[in-house]
């Protein structure tokens, strides 16, 4: 039930443009792959804290590396995640109006606040974890957390990752808020 | 326009936004931007980047994927809701047996760990089903569940008694000790309130229909025995493991993630498929209640930026009062504070201001710093940022944002009576940290 | 030019009763009473617009103007964090480590890592404090480094790479962790600071031999930075200003700081805690296993290389020299005090 079904081509508005069908559907499938991938991440994150935690109570040998695998693998899931959050409407909305309006309207405010809220917001966003993400890159920046001390650059990355696939997510919202604003109806 | 004057407006349009049904999340990066920028400029994009990497090298927080994936695999194999619907069965003619078992466990979670974010997720995963199902009043139940899960804030260990601790200058195991028997008090509350609601009205909390009651000891034995002993030995081992000083609450929770990955092989329950979805659910689940938990931050830190905080402190430092009204009034502007505002922004700022004030006027620290505290747990009850809420809302989608805020306010009723039983009693408090450390 | 009101907005990476943070608050005053209220500058604890360990980078960026922080908590940046904060510092203490930063170009280096090595946009002054640091608690007592391998110890930066590397069982936990952790028995040691912050964290209540010294920090660098644009910006009297109150500040409230921890030590005493002299032997371990792993890091890294050459050549004046010509400061003060000290020798 989770595979994003109910956006295959099939169910389109047959009075909708192909080529929008065709982005919002190619956008959708790209954040339902990428996020099935990303859901894996919680199985090593698992089984790295077990492991741990028999390591350091049966064997008294605490690992080096548990703490650094934990906050990493643990923080690049739920970031990564965000844009599948965002294709599964999961989001939280306060829905006391919302709840009542009709498609249209709810199109029309959507659209609204995708292009005033979310793309201006996660585009800034982007932008200054990129330069963070250069700046960490540029310096070669180490965990202080533990003596393990791995790179942390790549960890740093995830932000810019996430923003930019919750911008493209966005894109895909956007349109059909838009198209349900215009004519009411759903696009796909 | 002043920045201090810029916060308020903040907050005007932080409720515009949040009432239009926006994404809450986005709302409040957004906001936080918008103001930030104009209060003190370019640098509020890069304090929003430092907010989400703080977050995400918080290691104590990798306790919510854990315990959240642990419920979506009870969940997949059908095991979570047995729990509940055996719990119902046993104590079949108990009016509100529900609201029993799911305040029990809530405490006890709470008692485990500090992680609100966690224990309101799970709570939710685990009873809200078997509530609907049993035809529970949704509102009291919501408000059951989300102030259940916030116990795990006051009841140590609790985060925020250690943010506290160095604050007020007061001992974190002090602060542990005297926090213990208030938050007790505020379960024991809860459920005494929740009884006599299914009490006078049963339709809030029915008992079982009389047809499906258990025929005979022996079939309440084996619903005993099958429904609730293993998956209730997979969670108290989590929590034991905690208590127990074998783990920490994140290691707690994979080792609960394992176990009941364990019980759902031996149940014969496990399949790939399974694994697929209950890994596709904890990333929906996670990524929205900690995406919002990095929104949140953002909001605080920029509404910190700005100053608004400190000028209604420094305001209110210049009006002097008698200790107990003083005392009162901080009550009040705290309680207050915690509709916007998460705990941490009000700590972080408020506190340092008024403890020249409360120090002055002899004020037991450690009573003083429980009082906060019990106060502070409020805040994930009321809105617009009402975290306990939101994370409820995201297992539970069948119960409205209304319902829920409806039924958390009774709650934080009981939260004002408990407060003010501590204000009254100072010993409550102070009991127990005498008796373990001396005075 | 009439004199225009500066407000700045500063956070440490310390709770509030930290001495570091209080370093940072008596600063603030200083700075706002010698400019007679001109500049104002608040002084927020760890956490309250950033998160501690980012700190730096938001000094660096602007989002503070003003950021007070040990070095430790940006050691992942670059190793030459270690001998620029905390050593150990070939046998020199706190107020040697300062003779360094100012008469042994120890400031030259500093304004050379903070632009070349990890970029960051900031002047920053040396605030040595904290000094010296304990080994830690333990719920048994421990003789000889064999003890402390049969420990889960919880130790942070070079000490747990170091004790780490001598097999002892190092364990990482946030800060927040280590007083439930050590309670319930998820780890046997931890180290923290001295009495009087170990005391605030309530170490005291959950574990009661404690051991002093170590040699993994016998200072703690404090660090006060000002963003380098917003540092420019500044007239030239209140950059002195700013200057004179650091070392006034720091001084101060390091002379208060000795007090409290002498206080504090008495006071542990008296509930009980057994505060022990760790055994020589896993000092002289520790400094011969750090010894190897820092001529690692010489060897990696040119601006390491240069800070330890340069801090050895200072030492190597000022300490045969205070060998030589100071009196003994165990020898004299066992004259006067001998039946007074605190900590027992482990027998
Ligand atoms: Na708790
Ligand atoms: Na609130």
């Amino acid at each position: 039930m989770n595979v994003a079904t109910q956006h295959f081509p099939e169910s389109a508005d047959p009075g909708a443009p192909p080529f929008l069908v065709r982005l919002v559907v190619t956008i959708d499938r790209f954040t339902a792959r990428s996020g099935t991938l990303f859901a894996y991440i919680i199985v090593p994150m698992v089984l790295a804290v077990v492991y741990e935690v028999i390591s350091r109570y049966v064997f008294a040998r605490p690992t080096i590396w548990a703490y650094d695998v934990t906050y990493m693998l643990y923080g690049t899931h739920f970031m990564l995640g965000a844009a599948y959050a965002l294709l599964r409407g999961a989001h939280i909305r306060t829905d006391m109006f919302y709840q009542n309006w009709s498609d249209r309207t709810k199109g029309l405010v959507d659209a609204f606040l995708y292009l005033v809220f979310f793309f201006p917001g996660m585009l800034f966003f982007f932008l200054m974890a990129w330069q963070e993400f250069v700046h960490a890159y540029d310096i070669g920046e180490r965990s202080e957390a533990s003596p393990w001390r791995p790179l942390i650059w790549p960890f740093k990355g995830v932000i810019p990752a996430a923003a930019l696939l919750l911008l493209v997510q966005g894109v895909s919202e956007f349109v059909k808020s838009a198209w349900a604003a215009l004519t009411g109806r759903r696009l796909v | 326009m002043s920045n201090e004057i810029l916060g308020i407006v903040l907050l005007v349009g932080l409720l515009t936004g949040i009432f239009a049904g926006f994404p809450i999340a986005f709302t409040l990066i957004i906001l936080s931007i918008v103001f930030g920028w104009i209060g003190f400029g370019d640098s509020v994009f890069y304090l929003m980047v430092f907010q989400t990497i703080g977050l995400m090298k918080e290691e104590t927080l990798a306790a919510v994927p854990l315990f959240v994936f642990m419920g979506h695999i009870l969940q997949q194999a059908g095991l979570m809701e047995r729990l509940f619907r055996s719990f119902q069965l046993i104590l079949a003619p108990v009016r509100g047996s529900l609201y029993l078992g799911v305040l029990f466990t809530a405490t006890v979670f709470a008692t485990a760990t500090g992680i609100i974010g966690a224990s309101v997720t799970v709570m939710g995963m685990m009873a809200a089903p078997a509530m609907i199902r049993a035809g529970y009043d949704p509102k009291l139940s919501a408000g059951a569940i989300a102030a259940g899960g916030t116990l795990g804030i006051l009841i140590p260990p609790s985060v925020m008694l250690v943010v506290l601790g160095p604050v007020v200058g007061v001992s974190i195991v002090k602060l542990f000790a005297a926090a213990l028997i208030p938050g007790l008090l505020l379960s024991a509350l809860y459920i005494a309130y929740a009884m006599v609601r299914c009490y006078l009205d049963p339709s809030v909390g029915p008992p079982l229909p009389r047809e499906m009651w258990p025929k005979s000891a022996v079939e309440v034995a084996k619903e005993f025995f099958s429904g609730v002993v293993p998956l209730a030995v997979v969670i108290f081992a989590a929590l034991g493991s905690i208590l127990f000083g074998i783990a920490t609450p994140t290691e707690a929770a994979a080792m609960g993630a394992f176990g009941a990955f364990l019980l759902t092989l031996a149940y014969g329950r496990f399949s790939l498929a399974r694994l697929k979805e209950a890994c596709l659910d904890t990333l929906e689940t996670s990524s929205l209640v900690l995406f919002l938990a990095v929104a949140s931050n953002i909001y605080g830190a920029v509404f910190t930026r700005l100053g608004t905080s400190r000028m209604i402190a420094d305001w209110l430092v210049t009006l002097t009062f008698d200790p107990t009204i003083m005392l009162i009034v901080l009550m009040v502007l705290i309680f207050v504070l915690g509709w916007p505002l998460e705990w941490p922004a009000i700590i972080f700022i408020f506190l340092p201001i008024f403890l020249p004030a409360v120090q002055s006027m002899k004020i037991d620290p450690v009573w003083f710093s429980t009082l906060v505290a019990v106060n502070l747990q409020t805040a994930f009850l009321s809105p617009p940022v009402a975290m306990a809420a939101y994370y409820l809302r995201a297992v539970a989608p069948q119960w409205e944002l209304a319902w829920i805020y409806r039924g958390m306010f009774d709650f934080m009723v009981l939260q004002v009576i408990g407060l003010v039983i501590v204000f009254l009693f100072p010993e409550v408090a102070l009991w127990l940290p005498r008796v373990l450390f001396g005075s | 030019a009439a004199a225009q009101e500066i407000k700045l907005t500063g956070q440490s990476t310390h709770p509030p009763t930290a001495n570091l943070h209080l370093i940072f608050e008596l600063w603030a005053k200083t700075v706002e009473e010698m400019t007679a209220g001109r500049v104002k500058i608040e002084t927020l604890p760890a956490g309250a617009i950033v998160p501690p360990f980012e700190v730096f980078d938001a000094t660096s960026r602007g989002v503070l103007q003003v950021g007070m922080g040990a070095f430790g908590y940006i050691l992942g940046k670059s190793p030459v964090t270690i001998p620029l904060s905390h050593g150990p510092l070939f046998g020199m203490d706190g107020n040697d480590f300062a003779g360094w930063y100012w008469e042994g170009g120890g400031y030259e280096l500093l304004n050379e890592f903070f632009q070349n090595e990890v970029k960051l946009n900031v002047v920053g002054f040396h605030v040595p404090t904290d000094y010296p640091q304990g080994l830690g608690w333990f719920k048994q007592p421990i003789k000889s480094l064999d003890d402390l391998r049969g420990m889960k110890y919880r130790i942070y930066g070079i000490g747990a790479e170091t004790f780490k590397a001598l097999g002892v069982s190092v364990v990482t936990l946030p800060g927040g962790e280590i007083v439930p952790a050590l309670e319930r028995g998820v780890i046997d040691g931890a180290e923290w600071i001295n009495c009087a912050e170990d005391k605030k964290l309530g170490l005291d209540d959950v574990a009661k031999n404690y051991y002093a010294p170590g040699m993994h920090e016998p200072v703690t660098g404090g660090h006060l930075m000002i963003n380098r644009d917003v540092w420019e910006k500044l007239p030239a009297d209140v950059k002195k200003i700013m200057e004179v109150a650091i070392v006034y500040a720091t001084v101060r409230r390091n002379h208060k700081f000795v007090l409290e921890g002498a206080e504090a030590c008495r006071e542990l005493i008296a509930e009980g805690v057994n505060l022990y002299r760790t055994p020589e032997s896993i000092l002289k371990n520790f400094l011969d296993q750090w010894e190897k792993i820092s001529a690692g890091y010489a060897a990696q890294n040119p601006l390491y290389k240069k800070v330890i050459d340069s801090q050895k050549a200072y030492a190597e004046k000022i300490v045969p020299y205070r060998l030589s010509w100071y009196p003994d400061y165990e020898w004299v003060g066992s004259y006067y005090w001998k039946d007074k000290v605190y900590a027992k020798p482990v027998e």
